[in-house]
């Protein structure tokens, strides 16, 4: 603690500065997240929400063998989006650090933004444009005569992930340009002279000083990923299932206590991934030595 | 060093920067298509999806609600997040560490949780419908993100400024509001630019909460969607493209740099 802050906290009202962000914070998320624990143990009958406690619908959560497909198929779309996202930005996130002209680097800078400009929803538009049976790939590939009948990309997984790694990658390019910048030069200089290759000086020096980011980013990727809604029901088109779909269709359906398991049984999987990946990478960084 | 590199680097950049604008570039494109369902290469090209769009008054409505939910959650993420991230930067307290995770907490919750537990919430208090619901429910999913620009940038400016200002007399909210706060203006501006962005795309708890008379741009657009494929979603989408441009020009030329430290500085403390 410096002098300054020392001299600064005295007779300051600390607590006070935090409560207009804290008090609508406990208000409204804490609060929410409790409503629907309470709406979560209610009996749910003949489309009836009822009175009481009950775990009836954790029972139907964990009975049905849909949900635990959907799971994994969430699972699987979090775990691959996020590695993809990661692999796609990092390069990026590289290049565009090494890029010398300021002027093509603002310009970089502006593309990588330029998709937080524009709704998800009309991104999806754009992806179905780009990627639909008479999409502009498939088109472009009959014309040139690579292929005869198109290929199915829309609606499927590989759909869900070219449309959520775009949406993924603002977020994941802009905390890894900061860390890549942060290598110190001296250590990349120190790693040539001793005479260590171009391939040597990225996988001994630069990777192993941006790896806690790059688990940082792809943890925070896979929450996203697993949270989206909106992207996997518009280019998933129902065949594409995953968690929040569920959540949705039950809103829909009245079976609230559903809907409010299932999205307890996403926000765990968020924490036991992320808790997850913390452990390993701890345990992992302490063989590694 | 990195001239050896140079080609790869160009190639990495523009294959990337490719894949990050087709869609928009598709969407301007398609917006012209004469065709219903946006057949490609394009039949012919015409103005009919804008005359179309013009007829829809469901999104103009919706693009008020959004205008006015942004501009005012975003005011107030801003504000509470400014004065919270004061307080988790500049002092140390017990407990200090419990809340910064709280204000950062709604980052990783899923959206869906927080969405349909606030339809309850405010279901059973009678909030639901208000006009202060949808603008409640943005104010804490855009804390997090001002706490964390407005916090990484107070880190950046030492506290001294602040302390010569109450050795002159100065009162602490005067010593804030001369010393510190300048300095930290690039980054308010690029938080409530960064806020109100996130609060004008909100679906995925918006759907969950909107009543159907305040629905919101992104929701009323998601819905059109689902029913309609046709290129009047590209028209409104070439409109806002157009009308956002203006304010990238704001971001980039004003507050682009401390908007990117401020992403950075949180990188850390996302747990």
């Amino acid at each position: 603690m410096t002098d300054a802050t020392a001299r600064l906290r005295a007779g300051t009202p600390r607590y006070l500065l935090v409560l207009p962000a804290l008090v609508p914070l406990a208000i409204i998320f804490i609060g929410s997240l409790l409503r629907l624990a309470d709406l979560g143990l209610r009996p749910f009958r003949d489309g009836q929400i009822g009175t009481g406690v009950t775990t009836d619908n954790l029972r139907r959560f964990v009975e049905d063998p849909y949900t635990w497909r959907v799971l994994g198929d969430t699972v699987l779309l979090g775990v691959v989006c996020a590695i993809v996202t990661v692999i796609v930005a990092y390069p990026m996130a590289l290049a565009l650090h090494r890029l010398r002209s300021g002027a093509l680097r603002a310009l970089a800078l502006f593309l990588i933004f330029s998709p937080l400009l524009t709704s998800v929803v009309v991104r999806a538009y754009g992806w179905n444009v780009l990627l639909g049976d008479g999409g502009v790939i498939n088109q472009t590939l009959r014309a040139i005569g690579l292929i005869d009948s198109p290929l199915r990309i829309m609606y499927e997984f590989p759909a869900v992930v070219i449309a959520m790694v775009h949406v993924l990658l603002p977020f994941a390019i802009f905390p890894l340009l900061g860390v890549v910048a942060q290598v110190p030069r001296s250590a990349l200089e120190a790693a040539n002279d001793l005479g260590a290759s171009r391939r040597q000086v990225f996988w001994r020096v630069t990777f192993p000083l941006t790896r806690h980011s790059v688990v940082l980013t792809w943890q925070l990727c896979f929450a996203l990923t697993i949270s989206a809604f909106a992207t996997p029901a518009l280019l998933g088109g129902g065949r594409v299932q995953v968690l929040s779909g569920l959540v949705y269709t039950n809103v829909g359906a009245v079976d609230w206590p559903m809907a409010a398991v299932q999205s307890y049984a996403l926000l765990v999987l968020t924490l036991l991934v992320i808790g997850g990946v913390n452990v390993a990478f701890r345990l992992a960084g302490r063989s590694g030595r | 060093m990195s001239d050896r590199n140079r080609p790869l680097t160009i190639a990495v950049l523009v294959i990337g920067l490719a894949y990050l604008v087709a869609p928009l570039v598709f969407v301007v494109v398609n917006s012209f298509n004469d065709s219903g369902y946006g057949a490609w290469p394009p039949p012919g090209f015409s103005l009919r999806w804008y005359e179309r769009l013009a007829d829809q008054e469901g999104f103009l409505s919706a693009a008020l609600v959004s205008l006015v939910v942004a501009a005012v959650a975003a005011l107030g993420a801003v504000l509470a997040g400014t004065a919270a991230a004061v307080s988790i930067t500049r002092f140390r307290y017990p407990g200090r560490r419990l809340i910064e995770s709280l204000l950062l907490a709604p980052l990783i919750v899923p959206k869906v949780a927080i969405g349909l537990g606030a339809f309850i919430l405010f279901l059973q208090t009678g909030f639901y419908g208000r006009d202060g619901a949808l603008v409640a429910l943005h104010l804490v999913l855009l804390l997090p993100f001002a706490v964390n620009i407005i916090g990484g940038a107070l880190v950046r400016i030492p506290p001294v400024y602040e302390q010569a200002a109450r050795d002159l007399g100065a009162g602490p909210v005067r010593a804030f509001v001369s010393a510190t706060l300048p300095q930290l203006r690039r980054s308010l501006l690029a938080a409530y630019l960064l806020c109100f962005m996130i609060s004008f795309d909100e679906v995925d708890a918006t759907v969950f909460v909107v009543a159907p008379d305040q629905m919101t741009l992104p929701v009323s657009m998601y819905q059109y969607l689902q029913k309609y494929q046709d290129p009047t979603l590209a028209a409104l989408s070439t409109v806002l493209i157009g009308a956002t441009l203006a304010i990238v020009a704001v971001v980039l030329t004003t507050a682009g740099a401390s908007a990117t430290a401020g992403l950075q500085g949180g990188k850390g403390r996302i747990k």
